[in-house]
């Protein structure tokens, strides 16, 4: 059965000001699927998932999410359609307590405060339940991960958009962030995945694409892509 | 001598409550948009001038007449928000010019509409002297501070417990991150800056019941409440009351121990003093 | 410009300026207008050394205009020194006060809008210091001594017209270090530290000291100017001297002029002081306090309309004429 496209991205260039990042990227990610974009440091990834949630805007190019038309949108009518992207550097709200920045996640759909998903967000991460009141500037690296994913996932978003989430995680952390991503997929919301830590991420990924100098270079399912000799000597071997 | 200092310190203890409420709508605009507004403390004069004006053509008592003022100021706001600032972020020189040149607009204002003589009103329902041994308090001062103390309250309720307040906080953290959350930035931008001056409303108001409102009144409201802004800090509106606390006792302590011409000499210093030492504030967040 | 230009463009400049007191018919209060824009002119041009070129917004013109005029009056009140050595004190007191300040301020990473507050709040202190202060200042005006038969010594003259000559000898001189500032070696950093403080330190640049010399030469002349400025309104007192709508009015101008050029300042004072004294004039008496509304509101919408400032409309011209006379229609592109 051929899913249908929740996102496509068509010939996108997008960057900053005068500085072209990204060059005719195209990618898509099909309905309840997690697709990973891997590449090294300063690839365009995250230009990418900026331009794609609406705080860059393409220079040319189109971007349909559910087969609208979302290039050139402001970012909180992107949040709107049901996009939801945790940034590179989780950007949580250091200033408000664990349990407020869960509930502007739930900005866009407050009822998700009182009804199970605010239950739900915590069964996954009991460790934010227990630090709920405390500021979000104190929390530890992997437990302002978490909560950075969960504050993306409280208005219930169809797709979820992950900035290198194993960003400066000891690698026990990391490991436990990645079973909550597939967690996260098992309950039916598409992940877009964006990684410099490619084994992980192309292990659990159902299609990937990488990412070099701003142009996809190579794509395919994300076990296939492991097994690469180009993947293996560039992104695997040198440890 | 205790006496005179106890009672100094009382004095400025009450006038310490009510100038937290005069910072309270530049403390807001601040906190949330990291926005100096330059013209706060004209505002300020222009809402007291409003206040005259409402009681001497409607009857109305001081106490209520900011109830028509407020609407007006807050629509102002948005309108200054959507019209200028909005169009000059990232550029604060720019904003901090405009918002001189609407302060100089207020100024002739007032001056044009007002004229240069002092307005002051008859007392309002509240009167009368309450009387702490020696020491002489009008109730109009006290309750004043009364007031002040439950506006801080609501505003602090209203930011923290409320979608609106929680995501201008929020913007003010990471405006890129709030905007992730599908909070619409500029909207509560121009929420906040329209708040931040429907807030000087009420203050006016109170003010009218034991001050007089003159061209020159924006000069001591406007650096007294950078004052307690920088002392404060960037921070919840709970900083504010400490910071404007000790203003005003040093401030009363100058005035009844050194000379009542050098009330603004305190508050300067320690304003000057505060944001090289530590310019965080002294009770803010970060 | 460039600077191959700027000789020319310079006496030019020089001469039409020099000649007012000729176009307008040694009319003296044509001329008291001229000094007036000259005055706002030499401390815009001053203030744009820090709040332009280097990027500080500094709110505390006046400051150092008020040490200035205090230092050199009481000297001239006292002791009967001619103001043209108080003029020279004044200038190393204010700077060395500034220096003193900005040493502590910059130390502890005081800036942008905390600098500017502080300097605000600095012009302030000191009005309120030398009203009190009985000795040197006060509450009441103090005049300084004249004289019939030495003008000269006391800077005190029955005509605008010497007044003129003297702020505009100030100008060229500030004008000139502007310009010379702007094409050195430190006026480079002090570009580099106005356009970005991060890049301009990871650049190896010392930011602590390039502020301190740009509060410096700023201070200086502002300082220098201060002993003019007492002569020019013949009295000293802390609300004319210590003036703060005075120092942000100075700032505003640098500002609507357009930052780090070296004659949008001066652009803008000519146009906006000329309006306000025209304004003055026309309505001063019969409505009062109109033209700070009319002034502020030029300030607005030259923020809004022409955010480079009005040296973008000069930089328009100029290059209009060099392309011999442009078009009617269209505006001229440049980048
Ligand atoms: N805010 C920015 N302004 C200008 N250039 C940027 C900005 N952010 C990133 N870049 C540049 O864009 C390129 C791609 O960066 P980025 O998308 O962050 O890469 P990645 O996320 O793959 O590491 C880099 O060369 C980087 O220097
Ligand atoms: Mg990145």
């Amino acid at each position: 059965m051929v899913k249908m496209d929740l996102l496509k991205v068509v010939r996108v260039t997008s960057g900053y000001g005068t500085l072209t990042v990204l060059n005719q990227v195209s990618c898509e990610v099909a309905d309840k699927s997690l697709v990973a974009i891997v590449g090294s440091n300063g690839a365009g990834k995250t230009t990418l998932l900026n331009t794609i949630s609406g705080i860059l805007h393409p220079y040319s190019g189109k971007i349909y999410f559910k087969g609208k038309e979302i290039n050139g949108m402001p970012p909180h009518e992107i949040a709107r359609l049901g996009i939801s992207h945790v940034p590179e550097g989780r950007r949580i709200f250091p200033n408000l307590s664990v349990l407020e920045n869960l509930k502007m996640g739930a900005y866009l759909a407050r009822e998700n405060m009182k009804n199970g998903m605010l239950k739900k967000v915590f069964e996954m991460f009991p460790i934010l339940k227990e630090r709920k009141n405390q500021p979000a500037r104190t929390l530890s690296g992997g437990e302002a991960q978490m909560l950075a994913i969960a504050r993306g996932l409280m208005r219930g978003p169809s797709l979820l958009m992950l900035d290198e989430p194993s960003l400066g995680l000891a690698p026990k952390v990391v490991a436990s962030v990645y079973e909550t991503i597939e967690a996260i997929k098992k309950n039916g919301v598409s992940i877009l995945l964006v990684e410099q830590n490619v084994r992980y991420a192309l292990e659990i990924a159902d299609k990937a694409y990488v990412l070099e100098n701003g142009k996809i270079v190579m794509q395919g399912r994300g076990r296939d892509l492991l097994k690469n000799k180009n993947i293996k000597k560039h992104y695997l071997s040198l440890k | 001598m205790l006496d005179v200092v106890a009672q100094s310190v009382i004095s400025g203890l009450i006038n310490g409550l009510i100038y937290a409420m005069v910072a309270l709508g530049l403390s807001v605009i601040y906190g949330v948009m990291d926005l100096i507004n330059f013209a706060h403390g004209e505002f300020v004069m222009l809402a007291m001038y409003f206040t005259f004006w409402i009681v001497s053509f409607s009857g109305l008592d001081q106490t209520v007449a900011f109830l028509p003022a407020l609407p007006i100021f807050f629509l102002v706001g948005v309108l200054i928000y959507y019209g200028m600032l909005n169009r000059t972020m990232g550029t604060p020189l720019s904003q901090i010019a405009l918002m001189l040149g609407v302060a100089m607009v207020i100024r002739s204002f007032v001056q044009i509409a007002g004229g240069t003589a002092p307005k002051g009103l008859p007392p309002s329902f509240i009167f009368g002297v309450l009387n702490i041994g020696s020491l002489a308090i009008s109730y109009s001062r006290v309750a004043t501070a009364v007031v002040s103390l439950v506006l801080l309250i609501i505003v602090h309720l209203f930011l923290t417990k409320t979608y609106t307040g929680l995501s201008m906080l929020a913007a003010s953290d990471d405006r890129t991150a709030a905007y992730l959350m599908g909070i619409n930035v500029k909207r509560i931008y121009a929420l906040a800056f329209g708040l931040g001056l429907a807030l000087v409303t009420i203050p006016a108001a109170f003010l009218m019941t034991y001050q007089h409102a003159d061209p020159s009144s924006y000069l001591r409201f406007g650096l007294l409440s950078w004052c307690i802004v920088a002392l404060a800090g960037l921070g919840r509106i709970s900083g504010i009351i400490p910071a404007a606390i000790i203003v005003g006792i040093a401030e009363s302590l100058v005035v009844t121990f050194v000379a009542p011409e050098a009330h603004s000499l305190p508050i300067y210093l320690l304003f000057i003093l505060v944001i090289w030492l530590k310019p965080k504030g002294l009770f803010g967040r970060k | 410009m460039k600077p191959r230009q700027f000789v020319p463009a310079f006496i030019v400049f020089v001469l039409i300026i020099a000649l007012i007191p000729v176009f307008v018919g040694f009319n003296e209060y044509f001329i008291l207008l001229a000094t007036v824009v000259l005055i706002y002119g030499v401390i815009t041009t001053a203030w744009n050394v820090m709040g332009g070129i280097a990027g500080q917004l500094d709110l505390g013109a006046t400051a150092y205009l008020g040490i200035g005029a205090y230092v050199a009056g009481n000297m001239l009140i006292w002791w009967n020194i001619t103001p043209w050595i108080g003029m020279f004190v004044g200038a190393i007191i204010a700077a060395g006060f500034a220096s003193a300040i900005g040493y502590v301020m910059f130390r502890y990473g005081v800036k942008e809008i905390w600098y500017a507050l502080s300097t605000l709040g600095l012009v302030e202190v000191l009005r309120v210091i030398f009203m009190l202060w009985k000795e040197v200042g006060g509450p009441l005006e103090k005049y300084l001594p004249r004289s019939k038969t030495d003008p000269f010594y006391y800077m005190s003259f029955g005509s605008y017209i010497p007044y003129f000559y003297i702020a505009l000898i100030f100008l060229l001189i500030t004008f000139l270090v502007n310009y010379r500032l702007r094409y050195s070696k430190i006026g480079y950093s002090m570009l580099a530290l106005g356009s970005n403080e991060d890049a301009a330190e990871s650049l190896g640049i010392d930011t602590r000291r390039t502020k301190l010399k740009g509060l410096f030469i700023y201070s200086f002349i502002v300082g220098a100017f201060g002993g003019f400025y007492a002569c020019f309104c013949s009295f000293i007192h802390p609300n004319t001297d210590f003036n703060m709508n005075f120092a942000l009015e100075i700032a505003v101008l640098g500002i609507v002029g357009g930052l780090g050029t070296y004659y949008g300042p001066l652009l803008a004072a000519s146009i906006l002081v000329s309006l306000k004294e025209y304004l003055r004039a026309v309505f001063g008496t019969i409505v009062l306090g109109i033209y700070p509304a009319i002034f502020g509101l030029a300030i607005i919408l030259i923020i809004l309309f022409k955010p480079e400032g009005l040296s973008s409309i000069l930089k328009n011209v100029y290059i209009k004429l060099r392309k011999g006379g442009g078009t009617k229609h269209g505006r001229q592109q440049h980048s």
